[in-house]
């Protein structure tokens, strides 16, 4: 019999409802915080992926693209609200990403990788092509559909919540019985299959969920700047920066993709100026930490301390 | 220019996807290595091409095998400084270092040569062509694709007649074994990269001289030699070539008939073949793999 430390709950809660506080209280660049909070919840949902079932994923800019085309459209033609096309983007990358599990499910390890790679990169060409989404010049979003005194703080509202609903869901579904066995399966892919976890089936899941948080992310990124296009859209970027900020921080935890964030803004601000040097720099990262520190920073921190903010892990009685 | 002249030139143009392939495949194959850099590399042959020209008077053919010991160098380098401390199980760590060099070399490019389109220009040879029965076809792609061809039987070669390359293919099936009968391992690896490398070095170069290229074509190119790879059965020589041939034909024909999607149509054929794959058909068409 195990069970999960049920007292340490309030530490994590007060904790994200002061940083939510002082994001929503304090004098600071909303627009910022905006990015922030999405990129955030981005990199949550593919750590759920990728650090929990071990599928490797370097193709969730297509839900990124995909999220920001379907609210675009769902706005410009049916006349529906921003905010409650987000729901459209949502429910458009999940069967999306069953369709794409459909053609991906054989292909594990490196062929994953690189397969919805593919799949990213053909959804971008395709968009480029497709004259009703205007093809490569993109879309701009009607401007009768928002109010524009209060749009800023809209969005910003907005991706506080989807980062909001996504660290605590992320973390509600690793203390469920499903969160056991994601844990099982990163641990230990054969072992967990061996003792009757579903693994196909869980990994599915979280390959839908962090589809469906990427979609509402790139949406409200995209409805942040009021226009979108395939190369911006679906541009790789958007995957490196995820898999910068969770490699940094630490693979397999809620609190790793939170450090790795505050590393990535901070050196990007730090990097303003210096253009191109920044991307060489986050590659430069990229390429050292598994080699010098493979657990990232928190995996560092958790070896040497047993800290754990988000207490996902369980005591056995 | 006809349908089945679009047909040859996807032919000598698949040769060089062969290729790009084949050096993805042998990394994979031996080491258990994805190389997300691979197209990078590529294109840093493409630029170390363009680079020697100008600044040096060697001649075209010279510069190839330059081009191709450099990239060996390379690939020796980066497999014994880090990919071999990365080895076993887990394919992530080795996928992350090689994306993140990826990353470095791609920005490196734009720093150093600027974002525009370059191209290799090799004089009067670009746009000599032959002529038989009413198609003309240039004699650029079909020195490419003959040496292709030559390359291809060299690895096969190599990889059946010679000690360093059935200890390749030792390595492959149980590098534990291999080291029982004296090999060092790792030096295995650090050859087995470099080649890789140089092989796609090779195709990077001559691919350069047949189209234009900018630092991030690197992408295209690792998704056209990772297609390659899938379409053509891991672990064949032959269903490497195969699979560059098909996928080289497809991408000119699809160019042919819509001039923006050319990469759009590799990309649905290879969906196609792994749908193909999945379905009850594959052990039918599943021809030609191991």
């Amino acid at each position: 019999m195990s069970t999960l430390l049920r007292s340490s709950l309030t530490l994590p809660a007060l904790g994200l409802a002061a940083i939510a506080a002082a994001l929503i209280l304090l004098p600071i660049d909303r627009r910022l915080a905006m990015e922030v909070l999405l990129v955030l919840a981005m990199a949550q949902g593919w750590n759920l992926l990728c650090g929990y079932t071990g599928l490797l994923s370097f193709g969730h800019h297509a839900f990124v693209g995909l999220g920001a085309y379907v609210l675009f459209v769902t706005v410009n033609t049916t006349g529906l609200s921003p905010a409650w096309s987000i729901l459209a983007a949502a429910l458009v990358a999940l069967v999306v990403g069953l369709a794409m599990w459909a053609l991906l499910r054989k292909l594990r390890g490196p062929y994953f990788s690189i397969g919805i790679w593919v799949l990213a990169d053909s959804l971008r060409l395709l968009f480029a092509q497709w004259e009703w989404v205007g093809s490569s010049r993109g879309i701009v979003l009607n401007p009768m559909s928002i109010d524009a005194a209060s749009f800023a703080d809209t969005v910003f509202y907005l991706a506080l919540g989807l980062a909001l609903v996504t660290v605590f869901g992320v973390f509600a579904l690793l203390r469920s019985r499903t969160g056991l066995a994601l844990m099982a399966i990163r641990d230990n892919e054969a072992g967990a299959a061996s003792v009757g976890i579903a693994v196909a089936r869980n990994q599915l899941a979280a390959f839908l969920i962090s589809a469906v948080v990427c979609a509402a992310a790139g949406a409200i990124y995209y409805l942040s700047v009021l226009y979108v296009d395939p190369s911006g859209a679906f541009d790789i970027d958007w995957q490196i920066r995820v898999l910068f900020i969770v490699i940094v921080g630490g693979l397999g935890s809620i609190e790793g993709p939170i450090i790795g964030i505050v590393i990535y803004f901070g050196l990007r601000e730090l990097f303003r100026d210096a253009g191109d040097l920044f991307l060489i720099f986050q590659g430069l990262t990229a390429f050292l930490v598994p080699l010098i520190m493979p657990g990232g920073i928190w995996g560092l921190i958790q070896s040497r301390t047993g800290w754990q903010l988000f207490p996902t892990r369980r005591v056995a009685q | 220019m006809s349908y089945i002249e679009a047909i040859l030139n996807g032919l000598t143009l698949g040769g060089l996807y062969g290729l790009f392939g084949l050096g993805l495949a042998l990394a994979f194959g031996i080491m258990r290595i994805v190389n997300i850099a691979h197209g990078e590399f590529v294109v840093l042959a493409a630029y170390l091409g363009v680079t020697l020209l100008a600044v040096t008077p060697l001649p075209l053919p010279v510069v190839v095998v330059v081009v191709a010991a450099a990239a060996f160098a390379l690939g020796w380098a980066l497999q014994a400084t880090m990919l071999n401390r990365l080895l076993g199980p887990n394919p992530v760590p080795a996928m992350v270092v090689t994306m993140g060099l990826s990353i470095v070399l791609r920005n490196v490019l734009v720093e150093l040569y600027g974002a525009d389109i370059q191209s290799i220009d090799i004089g009067p040879l670009q746009n000599m062509g032959i002529g038989f029965a009413g198609l003309s076809i240039g004699l650029l792609p079909i020195l490419i694709f003959v040496i292709s061809v030559i390359l291809f039987i060299s690895v096969n070669l190599l990889l059946t007649r010679t000690t360093i390359g059935r200890a390749f293919r030792a390595a492959a099936d149980d590098h534990e074994i291999l080291e029982t009968l004296g090999f060092n391992r790792r030096r295995i690896y650090n050859a087995a990269l470099g080649l890789a490398v140089a092989l796609s070095a090779v195709a990077g170069l001559l691919l350069a001289m047949r189209s234009s290229f900018t630092p991030f074509s690197g992408v295209e190119r690792l998704l056209i030699a990772f297609e390659v790879v899938i379409i053509g059965g891991l672990g064949s020589l032959r269903g490497c070539f195969l699979g560059g041939l098909f996928l080289g034909v497809v991408q000119v024909l699809g160019l042919k008939l819509y001039p923006n999607a050319g990469p759009l149509f590799g990309h649905l054929a290879f969906f196609v073949v792994l749908l193909v794959r999945q379905s009850n058909l594959g052990p039918l068409l599943a021809w030609g793999r191991k």
